[in-house]
């Protein structure tokens, strides 16, 4: 299994314009909607978010899960409101609602997971100067993506053995254990890494990574 | 920073935000005599922070949502996508950061507490940070994604309380287990301790 197995996007209009201008576009969608959420911006939004929906050309099998989540959430939310308040404002949480799905579902059909990695690791590089190395960051991810089908085959395992003792699959009888074969793993991946150089030896900022300070001591 | 305290803690921030990950994508799990199965990733960033201490723990959180934000399936029951973070059940998974950062603070003054007082120490920490700081954010948020009144959905947030405060008792207890098999330098307590025996 590969977390990065995801279904490749179609050619589209949508597709020309880069990751991170749509997830900035994104955000913005979700500030006016939390700021401005007046029934014609709303709608506006909805609009806009189904035009760029028909733009992205989805294949409608790959955004199926989360329409569906986004559909329970509307029909839950309009329910609740029609009960304790009134049918425009249960219109208007539904209208909230589709101004976010919208445009999240027409980014997430148009945009290959790659470039949006690509742009949120960009957007770690303006904060080099506070501290935070942007190649870390990107080795981080990496590891964690190289990573996770490892430990959840170990999760696997892990519940099969309880299974096999004839026992339910317990909670800490599995995240225990994980967590101290992560652990443990996380020393031989340490010297992996300094065993090929990847870190400038001249640059030594990372304060991110740093230990936490004593409690009581001064960062 | 020395190289491999660099390396040892990218590789810890990794490792644990797989096991974030991890922990979302297993089926329900079952908790000692309890007839029904509760999803693990909130006790996978509780045990973060309790394990890792707060800076780690909250980066192993933020890798979560870096890689959620990338559409990959990362979160409870394969879930991914900016959509995730911007719907109702959006500020519950931004509060693991805060959460995961809040539960490490706490979690490394629990461990210099005496043993007798370590572990009701530990799990009031993923209390407060698992439970409290990630509800505070969750609650408001479904508020103004969905329009609901605060009220409303703060009394919605009742029904999943006991099911948290069981996972915060879980983790507590966990990462007191994991102190006792691994060695975290950044958790050790100023004075030594029988806590712990030498990383493997």
């Amino acid at each position: 299994m590969s977390l990065l197995e995801t279904t490749a996007p179609r050619p589209g209009p949508l597709r020309a314009v880069g990751a991170g201008t749509k997830l900035v576009a994104l955000l913005g969608v979700g500030v006016l909607v939390a700021v401005v959420p007046r029934p014609a911006v709303l709608l506006t939004l909805s609009g806009v978010g189904a035009l760029a929906l028909m733009l992205a050309r989805p294949t409608w099998r790959s955004l199926a899960r989360p329409a569906a989540a986004w559909g329970l959430a509307a029909v839950l939310t309009a329910g609740v409101q029609l009960v304790t308040a009134d049918v425009a404002t249960a219109r208007d949480s539904v209208l909230r609602l589709t101004a976010l799905a919208l445009p999240a579902l027409a980014v997430m059909a148009s945009t290959a997971t790659e470039e949006l990695l690509d742009a949120v690791l960009a957007a770690a590089r303006p904060w080099r100067a506070v501290g935070v190395a942007p190649e870390s960051v990107a080795l981080t991810v990496a590891l964690t993506l190289r990573f996770v089908p490892e430990l959840v085959a170990t999760a696997g395992r892990l519940r099969d053995a309880q299974r096999a003792r004839g026992a339910r699959p317990q909670v800490l009888a599995l995240a225990v254990p994980l967590l101290v074969h992560a652990l443990t793993m996380s020393e031989r991946v340490a010297q992996a890494v300094v065993a090929r150089s990847f870190f400038d030896r001249g640059d030594d900022r990372d304060q991110l990574l740093a230990p936490d300070p004593a409690p009581g001591a001064r960062a | 920073m020395p190289e491999t305290t660099r390396a040892r803690a990218i590789a810890e921030v990794a490792l644990m935000a797989g096991v974030i990950v991890a922990l979302g994508l297993v089926p329900p799990l079952y908790v000692l005599g309890l007839p029904v199965p509760i999803t693990a990733q909130t006790l996978g960033v509780m045990l973060a922070g309790a394990v890792l201490g707060a800076r780690r723990g909250a980066l192993a959180a933020l890798v979560v949502l870096v890689l959620c934000v990338a559409s990959l399936p990362v979160m409870s029951g394969g879930r991914g996508g900016l959509g995730v973070l911007l719907g109702p059940t959006g500020g519950y998974a931004l509060g693991f950061v805060p959460g995961a950062f809040v539960t490490g603070l706490l979690a490394r003054r629990a461990m210099a507490l005496p043993s007798r007082t370590r572990g009701l120490a530990m799990v009031g920490a993923c209390l407060v940070g698992g439970v409290a700081v990630v509800y505070a954010l969750g609650i408001p948020w479904t508020a103004v994604v969905t329009g609901l009144p605060l009220r409303t959905t703060a009394l919605g947030a009742l029904v999943f309380v006991p099911g948290d405060v069981l996972k915060a008792v879980l983790a507590g207890t966990g990462a007191l287990l994991v102190h006792r098999q691994v060695r975290v330098e950044q958790m050790r307590p100023a004075a030594e301790d029988d806590l712990a025996r030498p990383r493997a």
